[in-house]
């Protein structure tokens, strides 16, 4: 468990704090018809805070948090709080919002045990490569998030609109170029940190099974007309497949990305 | 496509195995049966491109977009193929004043510097060539290049001269940063020296006017039993041990990394005919022309 006095100690995690609860206010204030826009300012707000949290960071580290799961995390929880934004206004469905301020919620939550303090970058990782890697990785991570929540919100909402699935399939069409881009980023990267693109990292291979499973996803929607419930399962599989290169990769398997 | 798609599923299944059982590793993804089913899926991907060439030749944008999509693939394929084939590595352990090759070239080494942040930590460490094209630094994610070789910062450390004395008698010898010397004949006990593992204490012993401190380590087993610092040119006894150690010289080191990859130059142009293309598609506007096909 985090040490909760420490963080709150730090303005840093304060702000990171704040941001949580303000989420979860806003999984709250979603589940009633009433609380619509109370939700909408509290994901507003909940933003400002991660933002302010981000800058402190930025500011103790003298660079952009990019160097490690927590900070990973960080800029992913910005985007995330932004799509929450864009799925509420462009569904318009008070449900969908909140299923992805919960998912957005669960992912802030966990992120916070991979806490750390700000350190200088070692040798490794100083590199402009760092910054388009893992930015390329956090948006395409964040759209494959959510088209996870409204995917499963799919397959459980028997009346879902038709513009839900449709939406899903834009959200992967979207991130798919940026997940090909971070296999991109990163092959050229080890060519310059390790003398070869590519040598079977477990990192480097479950990105690459990743893009297996959503280069399938979209071959199958765009030319073989796939659609309904497989569509939506295939989008669940997928990022599956996603955390467990995040999470499960950097956490149970040794490799050349440790420092992640 | 079903062919493509199975068989992009047949290399995750595999590549899969690989990864969470390391020992299988090596030998499943460089079996010949692993190869030729790359082989056959950049085949296969070779193949689609031939036939959205045609429609793509007299169709909208987006349709020359995917056909270079897939192409770039087939490039990049035939690029690494070329370079698994024909690449050679080496590693070499330098110090300043040494002479190593890269390809037809003999390069000098004229320094090793290592920088740290303000606490001590490594910030960085640089090895300065000279080459017959100039003076160039090689350093962390900053490799050299001449040619289709490269030359990459892949490590650095110290090598120590040690002089060992235990019960009338002495033995000199030479000891990387790191390594162990054992100490009894059963290799249970071993030596092991290292710059300070403090930061600021190693980031004193840089300076070369200061006295340089060696973190002298008793070890077993990989484990550390005793660590005690000693100072270069000064005797040092190890505790009850009945032994003395004089570090009498140490001279910074870097191992580097030379790479020659032919073809190389391919795989950059798919890389970047992947990224364009990717990026095209993002931004053109689909028409009713793609029709897709079975």
């Amino acid at each position: 468990m985090p040490d909760f006095a420490f963080l709150l100690a730090r303005q840093e995690t304060l702000f990171y704090l704040i941001h949580l609860f303000a989420l979860l206010a806003a999984v709250g204030a979603y589940s009633f018809s009433q609380g619509l826009w109370i939700g909408r300012g509290l994901v507003g707000a909940a933003f400002l805070a991660l933002g302010l949290s981000v800058s402190i960071r930025t500011w103790e580290a003298g660079r952009i948090p990019l160097a490690n799961m927590y900070e990973f995390g960080l800029l992913l929880g910005l985007l995330l709080t932004i799509l929450i934004v864009v799925v509420d206004f462009r569904l318009r469905l008070r449900p969908l919002a909140l299923a992805v301020t919960a998912g957005t919620f669960v992912l802030a939550a966990v992120q916070l045990l991979f806490y750390q303090e700000a350190r200088a970058l070692m040798p490794a990782l100083k590199s402009w490569w760092l910054t388009s890697h893992v930015l390329t990785a956090v948006i395409a991570y964040g759209l494959l998030a959510v088209s996870f929540v409204l995917a499963l919100v799919g397959l459980f909402w028997r009346t879902a609109p038709e513009r839900l699935e449709s939406f899903v399939n834009r959200l992967v069409t979207v991130a798919f170029p940026f997940l090909t881009l971070l296999l991109i980023t990163g092959a050229v990267w080890a060519e310059y940190a390790w003398g070869s693109f590519w040598r079977w990292d477990p990192k480097e291979t479950w990105a690459l099974v990743t893009w297996f499973v959503y280069l399938a996803h979209l071959h199958l929607v765009r030319t073989r007309g796939w659609k309904g419930r497989r569509v939506l399962w295939m989008t669940v599989v997928g990022f599956l497949v996603v955390i467990f290169t995040f999470y499960g990769v950097n956490l149970l398997l040794s490799g050349l990305h440790s420092y992640a | 496509m079903p062919v493509g798609l199975g068989l992009f599923g047949l290399v995750a299944m595999v590549s899969i195995i690989g990864s969470v059982v390391p020992a299988w590793a090596a030998t499943l993804y460089g079996s010949w049966w692993f190869v030729a089913l790359l082989g056959a899926l950049v085949l296969n991907t070779g193949l689609c491109t031939i036939r959205q060439a045609i429609p793509a030749w007299t169709g909208p944008a987006r349709l020359k977009a995917l056909f270079l999509v897939h192409g770039s693939v087939v490039v990049i394929a035939v690029g690494c193929l070329g370079g698994t084939l024909a690449f050679q590595t080496t590693t070499v352990s330098v110090h300043p004043g040494d002479v190593f090759s890269v390809g037809a070239q003999v390069w000098t080494v004229k320094g090793i510097v290592v920088e740290r942040y303000p606490d001590g930590s490594v910030s960085d460490w640089v090895t300065t060539v000279e080459t017959p094209d100039g003076t160039q630094s090689i350093r962390v994610n900053h490799p050299a290049e001449v040619g289709d070789d490269k030359v990459l910062q892949s490590g650095y450390g110290r090598d120590y001269t040690v002089h060992l004395e235990f019960e009338g008698r002495s033995r000199d010898f030479a000891l990387s940063q790191d390594t162990e010397f054992p100490l009894t004949d059963d290799g249970h006990v071993g030596l092991a020296l290292s710059p300070p593992r403090d930061g600021l204490v190693a980031a004193a012993q840089d300076d070369p006017d200061q006295q340089r401190i060696v973190e002298v380590l008793l070890t077993s087993g990989g484990r550390i039993l005793q660590s005690t610092m000693a100072f270069e040119g000064l005797p040092l006894l190890l505790g009850d041990t009945g032994l003395a150690i004089t570090v009498q010289a140490s001279v910074q080191r870097s191992s580097l990394l030379i790479r020659h990859t032919p073809g190389l130059w391919l795989v950059w142009t798919g890389l970047a005919l992947m990224a364009f293309s990717i990026t095209a598609l993002m931004l053109l506007p689909r028409t009713r022309k793609e029709t897709p096909h079975a």
